[in-house]
C-alpha cells in the first residue's frame, strides 16, 4: 500500500512539473492579438507564418525577428492593412532544428497559410525551402546565410531578404583593404561547419581581390583555426592565431560561442597584439554581453539604424522598438523581419492577390522601401540587393560600457555575385 | 617547449572545469545511486546567481570567491528542499522515473533562467588581478586558468579527505554500500541522502561560479560541460571521484592535444579516447565504489 | 517486580492480500531470553521486522519500554536501544573487521553526541578506538582484526554483525536464526557467546531458532508462531507438553523429534 501511494505521488509530481514547464515555457504557440493595429478590422485577415528559433542557442535571434515582425504588423495594420485586410502573424518555434522547422511549417501549411518569413538557421532553411516548393508555399528568410539557398539548392519558392556571405564578406574585406592597408597577415577562428567555412572562403576571396587592388599589397593567410561546433574552450585556437603573427583576424563564430571566444581572448591581451578584429555577423550580441570588456572591433550587421536615421520608416521602427522593449539597441534581425513583411506587402499590392504563384511573380524584380533604404529582389535567384552595414564598436566608461563610434555602408549592387541559380557559387 | 606547454595548460584548465561539474555528479551517483539529469541546470544557476551578485564589477579575489561560496550554499539549500520534496519519492521506483523527474527539473530550471534573466548573452569580469596573463616558461597563460586548475585540485583533495580519511566519510561510504545495514546502526540514512544531494548541488554551483568568468553566460549553458562530465564519470568508474579526476585529466589532455595535432577531425579525440578506455575497461578506470583513487 | 521491555498488541501485517501476522500479542520481560519457534514462513522474520521497524504493522501496537513505537523509523528504534541481527549477516564486505567496528561505534558515538568536530574529523574519537578492542575481545574476533570481511567465514560474519549490533549498546537484541548454517562446534560456540553476553550485559534477547537443542539450552521462555498466529507462549517445559504445539508439529521431521 505504501508503494502504491509512492507511485501516485510520483505520478502527480511528474504531472505537476510537466504542467509548470509547459505553462512556463509558453513560447510554443503564440498568436498576435487580432486587435493589434486599429484601422484594419472587419475583413478577412491575411495570415503569415513566422517560423523562428524561440528556444535553444539561437533564441535571441528569434526573439529579435519576432519583435521586428510584430512592429511591422502593428504599423501596417495602423495604416489600414494590406488591401484593406488586417495582417495576422502565426508564430512557431523552429528550435533551430531542421526537423522541427519542417514540422511546424507543415502544421501551418495544413492550415492553409501559404506565406512565410523568418528562419535563422541555414540548416532549417535548407530543409524548409524544398517543402515550400512541394506544398506550394513561399518563404522569405531573414537570416539564413548558406550560399546553397540561392545556388545549388535554389527553387522558386525561396527568397532571401538579407545580404548573403558573398556580399557581406566582400564588403568587409574591401573595408579592411581601405582602412588597414598595411595589415597583410590574416588569420581566422571559424566554426567548423558549412556556414563557418563559407563565410571564411568568401572573406578570403575578398581579401585576395581587394588588397592587391586597393592597398597595392600582397596578402598572406597565416592561420586558419577551425573550432568544433559547440566548443567551450577556444584558448588553443587563440594562441595558435597569436603565434602565427597574424595582424588581422576574422571570426564567424556566432552567438554565445563568439562571446566565449572573445572572453577567453582577453587575458592574452589578444586585441592589443593585433591590428584589427572582424566579426562577421553578431550584431550587438558581443558588446551587450561584454559591456566595458568589449574589445574594439568591426561587426557586419543586417541593419544599423543610425545609418538611416533620416529615413522616416527606419526612425519609426527604431522608436517603436525602444518604446516597446525598453532597449536602445535593436539588432539587424529586427530590420530584416520588418523588411520581409514590407516586401510581401508591396508584392501583394502589386499582384492584387495572395496566392503563391502571384506573390512569387510579384516579388521577382520587386523594388521596395525598407528600413535600410530601397531594396531590389533579383528575379533570377531571389537574392535581395541591399546595403551592407558594417559598424565599429569600442569600449567606453559610461553605461552600457560600449558604443558604435563609426559605421560604413556599402551598396549591394557593386558587391553581389552574378546569379547562378541551380549551380554552386564560384569564387574567383 | 611552448608547443607542449600551452595545450597542456589549456587541457588541464578544461579538464578541471569538467571535473568540477563531474565531482558532484559522481558523488550523488556513488551514494544515492541516481544520475541527476538536472545537475547541469544547477551548474548554470551557479553561474547566473554569481553574475547577479557581481554584475560587471571586477571584485577582489576574496570577495569573488566568497560570493561564489555563498551562491553554492543558497543553491545547496534549494537542493536539500528539492531532495526532500521530490527526489526521495523516486528512490524506491524504477530508475526511469528518476531520470524523467530530474530531466523535468532541468527543463523547469532552463525555462526559469530564460524567464528571469532573458535570452541575451552575458559575461562576467574576472576578479581583480586575475584577468590578465602570467608568464611561465616564456609563454603567456591566462591567470584565471591557474585559478581553475587550483580549484579543481582543491576540490579533489578535499573530497578525498572527506570521503576516505574522515570518520564521517566512513559512514557515508557505509550508507552508500549498504543503506539498510547502516540504518541498523542507528544512523539516519535519509538525512545523509539529503546532505549528499545538497552537497552535490553545492559542487555544481561553485563549479559554475568559478567557471563563470571563463565563458559566455547563456540560458543554454546547462549542457556545456554536462556531456563531458557524464563521460568522465563513466570513464572514471561510476561513483568513483578519484576516477573522475583522473579521467578528466586524461580526456582533457587528449582533447587539447587533439585540437592541435589532429585539426582535421575536431572534437573526435575526446570521444575516441572515451570509447578506447571503455573497451579495455568497461566498468571504468576504477571499481565503482565511492572512494577516490 | 517484572519490568516489561517490549509489548506487542494484536499486530496484523498484510503483504497485499496475504496475511503474514494475524493478531499477534506478547510481552517480553527485562532480562529474559525468549525464543520464537515455528515452521518456515510462519511469520517470524516479519514479526522481527515489525519490532525493529523495517516494516510497519497494518494494525496493532508495538510498545517499547512504555513508548509506542509502532510507526517509528527503524534507525530511531536502534537509537532507542533495539538491536537486530539478520538471517543473512549484513556486513560491509569491502571493509576490514576493525573498520566495520569503527563505523558501528562511530555511528553510536555520533548519535550519542560523543563526537566533536573538528578534533574528530580525521581520527575516530577516542571512545571509538578504546571500545573497538573491548568489543573484539568480547566477541572473540581480536585475532581477525585486520581481515577483510568478504573473506571471513559465515560464522565469523555473524559474529561481526553481532559485534556491530552490540556497539549500539542495545537493550533488546533481536537475533534472526543466529546458528543457521553453522557446524555443531560453531553452534555450540555461538550459544555460549549469547549466554556470556547476556549475563555480562544484562539485556533482553528475542531470537528465532530451528535447532531444538539450542532452543532448550537458551530459552527462559518460548513462543510458538504458526502461520501468523501465536499458538502458545510459556516456559520450555509447558511448551514441550502443549498439545496444540504438538499438533502443529505433527508429521514434521527433523528438529521436532524432541516432541515425539
Amino acid at each position: 500500500m505504501k508503494r502504491g501511494f509512492s507511485r501516485l505521488l510520483a505520478a502527480l509530481t511528474i504531472s505537476l512539473l510537466v504542467m509548470v514547464l509547459v505553462a512556463g515555457c509558453g513560447g510554443q504557440k503564440k498568436e498576435s492579438a487580432p486587435s493589434e493595429g486599429k484601422k484594419a478590422e472587419g475583413k478577412e485577415p491575411i495570415k503569415f507564418g513566422v517560423i523562428v528559433p524561440l528556444s535553444g542557442s539561437q533564441a535571441i535571434l528569434g526573439e529579435e525577428m519576432e519583435r521586428g515582425a510584430k512592429i511591422a504588423v502593428k504599423q501596417v495594420n495602423d495604416a489600414g492593412g494590406i488591401m484593406g485586410r488586417p495582417v495576422e502573424l502565426v508564430i512557431r518555434d523552429t528550435k533551430a532544428n531542421p526537423d522541427t522547422g519542417v514540422a511546424v511549417a507543415r502544421e501551418l501549411l495544413s492550415q492553409g497559410i501559404n506565406m512565410y518569413f523568418g528562419v535563422a538557421s541555414s540548416a532549417v532553411a535548407l530543409a524548409v525551402s524544398p517543402l515550400m516548393e512541394k506544398e506550394k508555399g513561399v518563404i522569405i528568410t531573414t537570416a539564413a546565410h548558406s550560399d546553397r539557398l540561392t545556388h545549388q539548392n535554389f527553387n522558386k519558392h525561396y527568397f532571401r531578404i538579407t545580404d548573403n556571405p558573398y556580399m557581406r564578406e566582400r564588403a568587409m574585406a574591401k573595408l579592411m583593404a581601405e582602412r588597414y592597408p598595411n595589415t597583410t597577415k590574416w588569420g581566422c577562428i571559424i566554426p567548423d561547419h558549412e556556414y563557418g567555412r563559407s563565410t571564411w572562403d568568401n572573406f578570403e576571396a575578398g581579401l585576395k581581390k581587394y588588397y592587391p587592388e586597393i592597398a597595392k599589397k600582397e596578402l598572406e593567410i597565416v592561420s586558419v583555426q577551425r573550432a568544433p561546433y559547440g566548443a567551450t574552450d577556444y584558448k588553443n585556437f587563440i594562441t595558435a592565431v597569436l603565434n602565427s603573427k597574424a595582424k588581422g583576424v576574422f571570426t564567424s563564430e556566432y552567438g554565445g560561442d563568439a562571446v566565449t571566444m572573445f572572453r577567453q581572448a582577453v587575458p592574452y591581451a589578444f586585441f592589443d597584439k593585433i591590428d584589427v578584429m572582424v566579426d562577421s555577423a553578431n550584431e550587438f550580441l558581443v558588446p551587450k554581453a561584454m559591456g566595458n570588456m568589449t574589445p574594439p572591433h568591426w561587426i557586419g550587421t543586417h541593419w544599423y539604424y543610425e545609418a538611416y536615421k533620416d529615413s522616416p520608416m527606419a526612425k519609426k521602427v527604431y522608436d517603436e522598438y525602444v518604446k516597446e522593449y525598453k532597449d536602445k539597441y535593436p539588432t539587424g534581425w529586427v530590420g530584416e523581419a520588418h523588411s520581409a513583411l514590407m516586401a510581401y506587402k508591396a508584392a501583394i499590392e502589386k499582384a492584387k492577390a495572395t496566392d503563391t504563384d502571384a506573390v512569387i511573380k510579384a516579388l521577382e524584380g520587386l523594388t521596395f522601401d525598407s528600413v535600410s533604404g530601397k531594396r531590389t529582389i533579383r528575379a533570377e535567384d531571389h537574392q535581395t540587393i541591399k546595403d551592407v552595414n558594417i559598424i565599429h564598436v569600442v569600449p567606453v566608461k559610461e553605461e552600457p560600457g560600449w558604443k558604435v563610434d563609426e559605421f560604413k555602408v556599402y551598396k549591394g549592387d557593386d558587391l553581389i555575385e552574378p546569379p547562378s541559380p541551380g549551380k554552386p557559387l564560384k569564387l574567383e | 617547449m611552448e608547443t607542449l606547454f600551452l595545450p597542456l595548460v589549456n587541457g588541464l584548465t578544461w579538464a578541471m572545469m569538467v571535473f568540477l561539474v563531474a565531482s558532484g555528479l559522481s558523488l550523488v551517483f556513488g551514494v544515492l545511486k541516481i544520475l541527476n539529469f538536472a545537475h547541469g541546470g544547477f551548474f548554470m544557476l551557479g553561474v547566473y546567481l554569481t553574475y547577479t551578485f557581481i554584475r560587471n564589477h571586477a571584485l577582489s579575489p576574496l570577495k569573488f570567491f566568497l560570493i561564489v561560496f555563498l551562491c553554492g550554499i543558497i543553491l545547496a539549500i534549494i537542493g536539500a528542499i528539492l531532495e526532500r520534496l521530490i527526489i526521495r519519492r523516486f528512490y524506491q521506483l524504477d530508475e526511469a522515473y528518476m531520470l524523467i523527474a530530474t530531466y523535468a527539473l532541468l527543463l523547469v530550471i532552463e525555462g526559469s533562467v530564460e524567464g528571469i534573466w532573458g535570452l541575451q548573452f552575458l559575461a562576467l569580469p574576472s576578479p581583480k588581478g586575475l584577468g590578465g596573463g602570467t608568464e611561465i616558461f616564456n609563454t603567456i597563460i591566462p591567470s584565471y586558468s591557474l585559478v581553475i586548475i587550483a580549484a579543481g585540485v582543491a576540490v579533489a583533495v578535499l573530497l578525498n579527505l572527506l570521503i576516505n580519511r574522515s570518520p564521517a566519510g566512513k559512514i557515508i561510504r557505509a550508507a552508500a554500500g549498504d543503506p539498510d545495514m547502516t540504518s541498523a546502526l542507528g544512523i539516519n540514512v535519509p538525512i545523509i541522502y539529503t546532505m549528499i544531494f545538497a552537497f552535490g548541488i553545492f559542487l555544481a554551483a561553485i563549479g559554475g561560479g568559478i567557471g563563470a568568468p571563463n565563458q559566455a553566460i547563456t540560458p543554454t549553458m546547462a549542457s556545456s560541460f554536462i556531456i563531458q562530465a557524464f563521460g568522465v564519470v563513466v570513464v572514471g568508474g561510476l561513483g568513483n571521484i578519484g576516477g573522475a579526476f583522473l579521467a578528466a585529466i586524461i580526456l582533457g589532455l587528449v582533447d587539447s592535444f587533439g585540437t592541435i595535432y589532429l585539426p582535421q577531425i575536431p572534437g573526435i579525440a575526446f570521444y575516441a579516447a572515451m570509447a578506447l578506455i571503455l573497451l579495455v575497461k568497461p566498468h571504468g578506470l576504477f571499481e565503482s565504489s565511492i572512494s577516490t583513487k | 517486580m517484572s519490568d516489561i521491555v517490549l509489548e506487542i498488541r494484536d499486530i496484523e501485517k498484510y503483504y497485499h492480500q496475504f496475511k503474514a501476522l494475524d493478531g499477534v500479542s506478547l510481552c517480553l520481560e527485562a532480562g529474559e531470553i525468549r525464543v520464537l519457534i515455528g515452521p518456515n514462513g510462519a511469520g517470524k522474520t516479519t514479526l522481527f521486522s515489525v519490532i525493529s521497524g523495517e516494516n510497519l504493522a497494518n494494525e496493532g501496537a508495538v510498545v517499547y519500554r512504555g513508548r509506542d513505537i509502532t510507526r517509528q523509523v527503524s534507525w530511531k528504534r536502534v537509537q532507542m536501544g533495539i538491536g537486530r541481527c539478520f538471517q543473512v549477516a549484513r556486513v560491509f564486505p569491502d571493509m576490514s573487521v576493525e573498520e566495520s567496528l569503527y563505523v558501528a561505534l562511530q555511528a553510536y558515538a555520533g548519535w550519542q553526541k560523543k563526537v566533536r568536530v573538528p578534533r574528530d574529523f580525521f581520527r575516530p574519537p577516542r571512545y571509538v578506538l578504546e571500545k573497538t578492542g573491548a568489543i573484539l575481545d568480547e566477541i572473540g574476533l581480536t585475532d581477525k582484526r585486520n581481515i577483510y570481511v568478504k573473506t571471513l567465514s559465515h560464522g565469523d560474519k555473524k559474529r561481526l554483525e553481532l559485534a556491530m549490533a552490540l556497539a549500539q549498546e542495545p537493550d533488546l537484541l533481536l537475533l534472526d536464526e543466529p546458528t543457521a548454517g553453522m557446524s555443531p562446534e560453531e553452534t555450540r560456540d555461538t550459544v555460549n557467546l549469547i549466554k556470556r553476553l547476556h549475563s555480562n550485559r544484562r539485556f533482553t534477547v528475542f531470537l528465532t531458532e530451528h535447532d531444538m537443542d539450542v532452543v532448550f539450552s537458551l530459552a527462559d521462555n518460548i513462543s510458538v508462531l504458526y502461520y501468523g498466529r501465536l499458538v502458545a507462549s510459556g516456559k520450555p517445559e509447558e511448551i514441550r507438553k502443549d498439545p496444540a504445539v504438538q499438533e502443529v508439529y505433527l508429521g514434521k521431521e527433523g528438529d521436532f523429534d524432541a516432541f515425539s
